[in-house]
């Protein structure tokens, strides 16, 4: 468990590398990020892997990511807030939610409209939500609607 | 109030008819006493009438007749035969006389002046031998008309030979001799007619008015009876006379009858004329009184009395119809009264069974509302009822949900590893204990699963055996400082007073797996210090009622006020191995065997308010055989 807790960490240390393939991932469940951590990073992708979204948020900064890939369901804050916090920074990441609940998914949805609106409001752009992936997941699927959401 | 009202209208109608019929019985006897008075008095007042008609009818023929036989004897007297003392002539015309009233007078007679009969009338030769020259100079008959030279009338006179005869005399004038002498002349006879008073008794009683019920009497002047209906044994007799009056006084039973009878005499005597009512022998009776008058002289006097006999019957009738009446509206007033009755009474019959009826709607009404108000309060608890179903129903969509997610999560895991684990040969056994573990999470969660759907559809079996408390204890105390041992933590796993025996009956593994989650979650949460497992005896005042009362007390991380109470609910209490359903399952075994759980955060000992950890605790009752507590 510790030899992948330091494989999860290892991108960490290449933050210069300045492409469009930098993802953030955050899901408490540290199995979780060693798995699409890895099966990220086979497919080239560079991530930096959270399992606390408070610890993610306070390590994040705009422009560096092209992507954050965020558990719903967390405890402390949720994948909604989180997203919220970042897109204070950085307006334009795109944004993919995880989630294992069938539900959440339309509440997701439905609570991302009605920021987008509100932000819209403020002067703020927003891009529609689209990206939302169910656990559990194969890892090329997962590769597949990453590349997706970063080529739309 | 109803009833009372119809009691009072009901003695309100019956007092009305008892009072119409009272009203109408005595207005019919009101006018049949007013009708038989009328009529009594009509029917006296005709009685009345035809009595002094009566009366005065046959006074005047009474006076007729006698002025007749007066007027005879007159013409007797101016006879030349008798004033020239002619015997022959004379004996003639005496028979005539007599033969023309025969029917009245007895005998005419010629006296001489002496008074001596000179001749009777019809009388034969042998008779006539012995009655010539009889000295009759000492009768009335004779000294009277000899004196006054006018006709003179007795009174009642014994003759001779015993029978009562009236008698007129009329005087024999020889007026030649006088001259211009007024009514004077020479006395040469006196001539003399009698009347026997059986024969006028007779005579009397043919001039009564045949289909008029009257009786007559005729008294002289003086007072002597010479008539009366019916019998002849008063005649002679003085109406104020012991054996007349003796007579009056068994006849007359009051002293006013007695009283009126007298007056009506005496001034009948006096030659008065009139009527008047008297009750005899308990019957009015009319008696009406007239003067006979011959030549202006008051002779006799007529009595004809008549009974009321018709008002009597009359009267009598009309009581019996007034009987009949009163017998007839009383009958009437009877059946008008029962009439009432029975329709009063059908009415209460009717009036209690609508009662009846009433009452039975009204408990039928009250039931129905009774049913109604169940029904809605049925409604109540089911829409109740409804809504805690569909609140468990979320509930149950909602742990269903959750549990998916949790499931998913390994599941995740196992999916990812397996095909990471072709990709990176060099971590196979980091990966091959990852989907180990994560499967053994999968399995737990399964199993948590089970039992709370086993709990929720209240198919939790509890397999009840007898066994010591502490010795399970020391059994998962064992395995979980073996585990400690293995993970380098220098937490302390204390059992406390496990040389004690307490018996208990339970599902020993049921009550395992809660006193293994308690003492597990305390390993989870504690990362040094102390975890004190101790089972003891809680006394209650009921022998029956002790428990055994187990607590696990740790030195970890305490519980967050804000889970505190909602800390045995599902998915509340999570740690990061664990299903989050542990509590929840406790809770429900410890209250399957009647027991309570509870949990406390230690008070603080170190004064920074800082939690000491947490303490578990659970009761359940004591085996409930004898030797339930044993060394």
């Amino acid at each position: 468990m510790s030899n992948m807790d330091n494989y999860n960490k290892n991108d960490n240390n290449n933050k210069k590398d300045d492409d469009n393939n930098r993802i953030l991932l955050v899901d408490d469940e540290v199995d979780i990020t060693i798995v699409y951590t890895m099966g990220l990073q086979d497919n080239g992708f560079k991530v930096d892997a959270f399992n606390d979204p408070l610890q993610a948020l306070s390590n994040f900064k705009s422009g560096i990511y092209s992507l954050v890939l965020i558990d719903y369901k967390m405890p402390k804050m949720n994948g909604f807030e989180l997203y919220q916090e970042i897109r204070k920074v950085d307006t334009k990441v795109k944004v993919c939610f995880i989630t294992a609940f069938d539900v959440y998914h339309g509440d997701i949805k439905k609570e991302f409209q009605d920021s987008s609106d509100s932000m819209r409001q403020e002067g703020k752009e927003d891009s529609d939500l689209k990206c939302i992936i169910q656990k559990p997941i194969d890892l090329d699927e997962l590769v597949k609607r990453i590349k997706e959401e970063l080529n739309s | 109030m109803k009833k009372w009202h119809t009691g009072k209208t009901n003695i309100i109608i019956l007092a009305s008819v008892a009072a119409v019929v009272l009203a109408v019985s005595i207005f019919s006897y009101q006018y049949s006493v007013l009708t038989s008075n009328r009529i009594v008095d009509i029917a006296s007042g005709e009685v009345r009438s035809n009595t002094r008609i009566e009366a005065h009818d046959i006074s005047q023929i009474l006076t007729n007749k006698l002025q007749t036989v007066g007027a005879l004897l007159q013409t007797l007297a101016d006879s030349p035969a008798i004033h020239n003392n002619e015997y022959k002539r004379a004996d003639t015309v005496i028979n005539t006389r007599q033969n023309s009233s025969t029917d009245f007078t007895d005998f005419y007679m010629w006296l001489n002046k002496d008074g001596k009969i000179n001749w009777i009338s019809n009388i034969n030769q042998s008779a006539y031998q012995k009655y010539k020259g009889a000295d009759l100079s000492y009768r009335p008959y004779f000294i009277i008309p000899k004196q006054t030279h006018t006709v003179y009338y007795s009174s009642l006179i014994e003759s001779n030979d015993k029978i009562p005869r009236l008698y007129i005399s009329y005087p024999v004038l020889n007026k030649t001799g006088t001259s211009n002498n007024q009514g004077r002349g020479i006395l040469t006879g006196v001539v003399v007619t009698s009347i026997r008073l059986g024969t006028l008794g007779n005579f009397l009683k043919d001039q009564l008015y045949p289909q008029f019920n009257s009786t007559i009497g005729l008294l002289d002047r003086k007072g002597t009876i010479l008539y009366t209906t019916g019998t002849q044994q008063y005649a002679g007799e003085n109406i104020f006379g012991n054996k007349f009056q003796s007579v009056l006084a068994s006849s007359l039973h009051s002293s006013d009858s007695k009283n009126l009878l007298d007056d009506l005499i005496r001034d009948s005597l006096q030659g008065n004329t009139g009527s008047k009512d008297i009750p005899i022998n308990d019957k009015v009776n009319t008696i009406a009184y007239q003067p006979v008058t011959v030549n202006g002289k008051d002779f006799l006097i007529l009595y004809i009395s008549a009974q009321h006999n018709v008002a009597s019957d009359v009267r009598a009738l009309i009581i019996q119809q007034q009987y009949f009446t009163i017998l007839m509206v009383t009958v009437i007033g009877g059946v008008a009264f029962i009439i009432a009755f029975l329709v009063f009474s059908w009415n209460k019959r009717l009036e209690t069974i609508v009662k009846v009826r009433t009452g039975e709607l009204k408990i039928a009404n009250d039931s129905l509302a009774e049913s109604n108000q169940q029904l809605a309060l049925s409604n109540k608890q089911l829409a109740l009822a409804n809504q805690q179903l569909k609140i468990h129903d979320k509930m149950q969509n909602e742990f269903i949900n959750i549990a998916s997610h949790e499931m998913k999560t390994p599941t995740q895991a196992i999916l990812g590893y397996s095909k990471l684990i072709q990709r990176h040969p060099e971590k196979r056994d980091e990966m091959i204990e990852a989907i180990s573990r994560n499967a053994s999470r999968l399995q737990r969660l399964t199993s948590d699963i089970l039992d709370v759907t086993r709990i929720e559809t209240g198919s939790l079996r509890l397999n009840l055996e007898k066994f010591d408390l502490n010795e399970v204890i020391s059994d998962i105390v064992n395995d979980y400082r073996n585990e400690i041992e293995r993970s380098d933590s220098d937490v302390k796993l204390i059992h406390q007073g496990g040389n004690v025996i307490i018996r208990i009956e339970g599902d020993k593994n049921r009550l395992t797996q809660v006193i293994s989650n308690l003492v597990g979650n305390a390993v989870k949460f504690t990362t040094q210090g102390s975890i004190t497992i101790k089972a003891e005896i809680e006394k209650e005042e009921e022998q029956d009622k002790d428990k055994a009362l187990v607590s696990i007390k740790d030195t970890g991380s305490g519980i967050d006020p804000e889970i505190m109470p909602r800390l045995f609910t599902k998915f509340v209490a999570k740690s990061n191995a664990g299903t989050g359903l542990g509590l929840f399952i406790s809770k429900s075994i410890i209250e399957a065997h009647g027991g309570k759980i509870w949990a406390l955060n230690n008070p603080s000992l170190d004064g920074n308010g800082r939690s000491m950890g947490a303490t578990f605790t659970f009761n359940i009752f004591l085996s409930k055989s004898r030797d339930k507590v044993t060394h």
